[in-house]
């Protein structure tokens, strides 16, 4: 026999629960007469047409902003890579002279020990370097061994 | 125009969510569903007066939340469901009120049930109380429900939010520990 129906039997299903006499018949009048009013369900708010779309025109200008930003840094990024003395010279000179610029003055902010490692490592001769760049050194420079000079990183001659 | 009460359980969620017939139909699910909410609170809390007062508050959140009802579940397991609710928060803040222990459940229902005027079980029937009592909250709801009104598991799985399997295993730890209190 199972446990259950051991429990039952003993000790039966009657809980031994009572209630007042004819108390469930009042209970309905009772609970009827303690209701509130009719529940009205919440309304949803009348929404002007702005207020509609504003969250869809926050997200679009979000998104253009985030584009917007993007195209700067691309062009920024792209430009700096172009004005590199790392490219090559010809690249150089065309970007330089496309765009109008005079490149003495992206020299002038070079080092001078960055200059002669770029002109060292690159040029076998002074003259190759200044045919490149239609650019004319300084006669400081004319001791620069080209071709030949192997510097390490970092450590000037 | 003459109210007739919906045989219908659709179509008696239909008048409860019209203002028109809201208060004839609810009237209708008070004398449907009144008499089994009353004595699962009562089993629950053990004693008249309680059970009296939890049973109204069943019934006026029930009202006041029909627009919530979506008709997914029955009406009376969405009443059983509030029944469960309200009576587990009542015994709660009973015992916060009495400063009793959080596990004290056992003290209070067996107060609650010398306490009853309307108690005229036998000593045998209070023996079986006292162990029902001694259950863990979860086992006394499973066992309540299982033992003395033989709802089904899905049923019971629907009010508790448990699943089924886990509801046989509440029920079958519940009669173990009863029957090894009192039989063996």
């Amino acid at each position: 026999m199972r446990q259950e129906d051991k429990l039952k039997e003993k000790y039966g299903t009657d809980p031994g629960f009572r209630v007042p006499d004819g108390y469930f018949e009042e209970l309905n009048v009772r609970i009827m007469s303690n209701l509130p009013s009719y529940p009205e369900a919440p309304r949803s708010e009348n929404l002007t047409a702005w207020q509609r779309v504003k969250p869809y025109v926050y997200l679009a200008a979000m998104f253009a902003g985030i584009w917007l930003m993007m195209n700067m840094f691309h062009h920024m990024s792209m430009s700096s890579s172009s004005l590199n003395l790392e490219n090559p010279p010809e690249a150089l000179v065309q970007l330089a002279e496309s765009a109008g610029y005079d490149m003495s003055p992206v020299f002038s902010m070079e080092s001078d020990y960055d200059l002669e490692h770029e002109v060292s490592g690159n040029y076998d001769s002074i003259d190759d370097f200044e045919t490149d760049f239609g650019y004319e050194l300084s006669p400081q420079y004319s001791s620069i061994e080209v071709g030949r000079l192997h510097v390490k990183e970092g450590n000037p001659v | 125009m003459i109210y007739t009460a919906p045989i219908d359980e659709k179509e008696l969620v239909k008048q409860l969510q019209n203002k028109a017939t809201a208060a004839q139909a609810f009237d209708t699910l008070i004398k449907k569903y009144s008499q089994p909410v009353y004595w699962q609170i009562r089993k629950m809390v053990m004693n008249h007066d309680d059970a009296n007062d939890l049973v109204q508050n069943v019934f006026v959140k029930a009202w006041n939340n029909l627009h919530n009802f979506r008709g997914d579940a029955k009406l009376s397991t969405w009443l059983f469901k509030i029944a469960v609710n309200e009576s587990i928060n009542f015994i709660n803040k009973e015992k916060q009120r009495l400063q009793l222990s959080e596990d004290s459940d056992e003290d209070y229902l067996l107060n609650n049930i010398e306490a009853d005027e309307y108690f005229d079980g036998d000593e045998i029937q209070k023996e079986l109380q006292r162990a029902i009592a001694a259950l863990p909250e979860k086992q006394r709801l499973v066992f309540n429900m299982r033992y003395y009104d033989e709802m089904k598991y899905e049923e019971m799985s629907d009010i508790l939010g448990t699943s089924v399997g886990a509801l046989k295993a509440s029920y079958h730890h519940a009669v173990k520990k009863i029957t090894d209190a009192l039989l063996s």
